[in-house]
């Protein structure tokens, strides 16, 4: 009985406070700190030289 | 023990509290039209269906309607003048961003949590042993499945599940007649326990005591539910998919004919318990009829609910079921969070963000993997399997018992 007393408090404090931790962990953000116009820049097709003499 | 009663409750209010199932708002939305004097739920809520924010009809029996909307009203000073308009919010994401969402859910769970603590008193007094009794005690109260069906998914089976507790009790004191009129009452919340009736009818002593004891449920039943008769009755609540899905699973014999497994358990533990059984254990029959029906059809979560105390009971009785009991418990269990229903598992747990709608559920994660309807019949053989030979194993030991 000790045992299941152990578990049930346990798994039932583990899905009130530990479970939505780790499913927020898992939440992929788009964009993921990528955020487009901060941060260094950048290119979205290759940076192209144009010379007018040749 | 009553610093394990005080942990057990405070486990069950935080669940009440931080889990959040959408039936509970949409049941406690259709009751609360007894404040406003409507009788009669299910023609009042099909009449006005296009004017009401949640379209949903109610599924539940008359005394389910009276006793939740009765329940509000007692409560309606501490529930606080915003309830209703939460109530009737159908805003998928200002529900669960409402500040008052937690007491609102701990006050709705509150009756919920003394018919929970009902059981576990009435499997305290259960055994002669006191020690068993005790044990079944604590096994009733730390076990995380009857909190995550009770409390999680807002459990209102709860109320039959004493009632037919009380009524299994009463019986065990060969107090035929009580029996059937609790028996009755379960009834009236939910139609499951009418199939007890027939081993009732096997129960009783001579003929007179047989027809008696299964007419007074249904009696009672039917003064019940006969002031609310009409089609709007019959199509919410008594032919209703949950009602009847008990009896779906079936397979032809062609012709138009087939054989619905449901009806089938129930005719052969009967005529079982009738030819061969001497001196009948109602609480074998009870037990294994519902380990079959779980086992043959495509449950409800809050169907297992059901079969719980009994679980209980004989986990205590006979101590080498404890394991088998609690693994099949935990695979009865997982089926359903399979489903392809987010409020399941994900959307459980909303009030701490709505984030979480961007979380695949399960279902769509075993996806990538595997044919999920596939692991679900995996899940479901082996729960069907394990219950059968337990099944096998009650009845063959029925004289220890």
């Amino acid at each position: 009985m000790k045992r299941m007393i152990w578990f049930t408090t346990i798994s039932i404090l583990f899905m009130l406070f530990i479970m939505p931790a780790i499913m927020a962990s898992l939440i992929k953000m788009t964009p993921a700190d990528d955020q487009p116009g901060y941060g260094p820049r950048r290119l979205v097709w290759p940076e192209k030289t144009f010379n007018l003499w040749h | 023990m009553k610093k394990l009663l005080l942990i057990a409750i405070v486990l069950r209010l935080l669940v009440s509290a931080f889990l959040f199932h959408p039936d509970i708002k949409t049941y406690n939305f259709q009751a609360s039209f007894l404040k406003k004097g409507v009788v009669n739920i299910y023609s009042y809520l099909i009449t006005n269906k296009a004017t009401l924010p949640l379209k949903d009809e109610f599924v539940y029996f008359p005394l389910t309607y009276f006793i939740l909307g009765g329940y509000q009203m007692v409560t309606s000073g501490i529930l606080g003048s915003g309830f209703d308009s939460w109530l009737a919010d159908a805003g998928a994401g200002s529900v669960v961003n409402n500040p008052n969402i937690f007491k609102y859910l701990a006050i709705l769970k509150f009756p919920y949590l003394i018919l929970d603590i009902g059981i576990a008193f009435l499997l305290l007094n259960y055994f002669k042993d006191r020690k068993k009794g005790e044990k079944a005690f604590i096994l009733w109260l730390f076990n995380p499945f009857t909190i995550l069906i009770i409390y999680a998914f807002s459990n209102i089976d709860i109320f039959s599940v004493l009632l037919t507790l009380i009524a299994f009790l009463f019986i065990k004191r060969e107090k035929l007649w009580k029996a059937s009129v609790f028996l009755g009452l379960a009834c009236c919340f939910k139609l499951y326990p009418l199939l007890f009736i027939p081993f009732l009818f096997l129960k009783g002593k001579d003929l007179k005591e047989k027809i008696l004891v299964s007419l007074i449920p249904i009696f009672i039943l039917g003064a019940v539910i006969l002031p609310f008769w009409s089609p709007a009755f019959v199509q919410s609540a008594l032919i209703s998919g949950l009602t009847t899905r008990i009896f779906n699973p079936g397979f032809s014999i062609g012709f138009g004919e087939s054989i619905i497994v449901g009806f089938f358990i129930l005719s052969a533990l009967f005529f079982y318990g009738w030819l061969t059984d001497k001196k009948i254990n109602l609480f074998n029959y009870w037990t294994v009829f519902l380990l079959l029906i779980f086992s043959f059809s495509h449950f409800h979560v809050a169907w297992l609910l059901w079969i719980a105390p009994f679980m209980v009971i004989l986990a205590i009785k006979k101590p080498s079921l404890s394991l088998p009991i609690f693994i099949l418990s935990a695979l009865a269990i997982a089926i359903p969070m399979f489903y392809q229903d987010r409020s399941m598992t994900i959307s459980l747990f909303r009030i701490y963000t709505t984030w979480y709608d961007l979380l695949p559920t399960p279902f769509v994660v075993l996806q990538k993997l595997y044919d999920p309807y596939n692991f679900m019949s995996v899940l479901h053989s082996t729960l069907a399997g394990g219950s059968l030979i337990i099944s096998y194993y009650i009845l063959k030991n029925q004289e220890e018992s």
